[in-house]
């Protein structure tokens, strides 16, 4: 499994601060949602395509790569609004998703997930003044990612011993032992994290 | 704490570890990842809170840009597109189904957490989908409804198995179920 969706390749948006993207991503969309003119609407998605461009061919085949989860759903809208005889208004709707989901991609490919993590850990600061103390958030992330693949596998094996032992398809009850495995660590990673802390302290 | 914060990981992981097997197969042999399952889960065993957090953990590494989601998907993209509504739901999904649980008690684990997990896995998540798409498409409420409708007979299904995975854990492991403990 992808443990971000990062590009490799290195753009220029990569030096741009993550608050300075994130703000700009924010205020395109408010205007993107409010535009109705065709016309407005097919510029602004070509200067999308050349934002993507810019880094070259291959990050423009990456984006376009990261957009293929969305469209099949883009194409079920666009149908819908052709049978429902509203075909303009769904042309313009779908190109409007798919310049606010480039540029949020965009954003997302260019910003390294610990500087995502990062200004994350900025933006919840304050909440310390009002008692709300959330430094456990990089630990938690920390602990979610590297459970992620240790369940997967886990889960991979419980596929494999099931098929091992029938012909049918593995089904749900391969979910109960795997809600085991997670209740399990979950109790082992708690007292990790206690003795850790005790050790510290 | 140290137990909250294992417990709200774990479950934001075991989340998306569904999402990456697919363990449920139609009749017609087609297989269905089963994500909203972990929502449904996370609230019937941690309860509202834990259980809540857990979902917006992962809802929050999805917006930071790590793939998660069945399919590989993630990044902020997914938070600006039609079905936005649905994700945002997740949480607040898990928190409902884990609320319904703290206060049936009463009722038997199967019947509790079926409940539990249409009401916060089902009704709950649909609404917010359904209003998210109702904001950004130009349809009508009906037509959306419709648009919808095609896949809760799988979330019924998801919802089914949550119900008998919780009977099972309060049957053989009742100290895991903490949504009855607390």
């Amino acid at each position: 499994m992808m443990l971000n969706l990062n590009s490799p390749i290195k753009t220029p948006y990569h030096g741009l601060a993550v608050s300075l993207k994130l703000i700009l991503l924010a205020l395109t969309t408010v205007y993107v949602y409010q535009l109705e003119t065709p016309l407005l609407l097919a510029c602004l998605f070509i200067i999308t395509l050349i934002l993507n461009l810019i880094p070259g061919k291959d990050f423009l085949k990456l984006a376009i790569r990261n957009l293929t989860p969305v469209i099949p759903f883009m194409v079920f809208i666009l149908i819908w609004h052709i049978i429902t005889a509203a075909w303009l208004s769904g042309v313009i709707l779908l190109v409007k998703f798919l310049i606010v989901i480039t540029l949020a991609n965009l954003v997302t490919m260019t910003s390294r997930l610990d500087d995502m993590i990062a200004f994350l850990e900025r933006l919840v600061q304050p909440l310390k003044k009002i008692g709300l103390d959330l430094s456990f958030l990089g630990l938690a992330f920390g602990l979610v990612l590297r459970s992620v693949a240790n369940l997967i596998a886990i889960g991979k094996k419980l596929n494999l011993a099931w098929r091992s032992r029938s012909l049918k398809r593995p089904t749900w009850r391969i979910v109960f032992p795997l809600v085991c495995s997670a209740l399990d660590d979950a109790d082992h990673v708690a007292d990790a994290i206690k003795a850790r802390r005790s050790n510290t302290s | 704490m140290e137990r909250n914060i294992a417990y709200i990981a774990l479950f934001a992981a075991l989340t998306a570890a569904l999402g990456f097997i697919p363990i449920i197969t139609l009749g017609f042999g087609v297989p269905i990842t089963a994500q909203t399952l972990g929502v449904m889960l996370s609230g019937c065993i941690l309860g509202a809170w834990r259980g809540g957090l857990a979902i917006l953990l992962l809802i929050i590494l999805v917006a930071l840009g790590v793939p998660l989601l069945a399919g590989g998907r993630g990044g902020l993209g997914l938070f600006l597109s039609p079905s936005a509504g649905f994700l945002i739901g997740w949480p607040v999904g898990a928190f409902v189904s884990g609320l319904i649980m703290e206060r049936s008690k009463t009722l038997k684990p199967l019947l509790s957490s079926l409940i539990a997990s249409i009401i916060g896995g089902i009704l709950v998540i649909y609404t917010s989908g359904v209003i998210g798409m109702f904001v950004v498409l130009d349809q009508t409420f009906i037509e959306i409804l419709y648009l919808v409708m095609a896949f809760i007979p799988g979330d019924m299904i998801k919802a089914v198995i949550s119900g008998m995975i919780v009977m099972l854990l309060c049957k053989y492991r009742p100290h895991s179920v903490i949504s009855r403990n607390g």
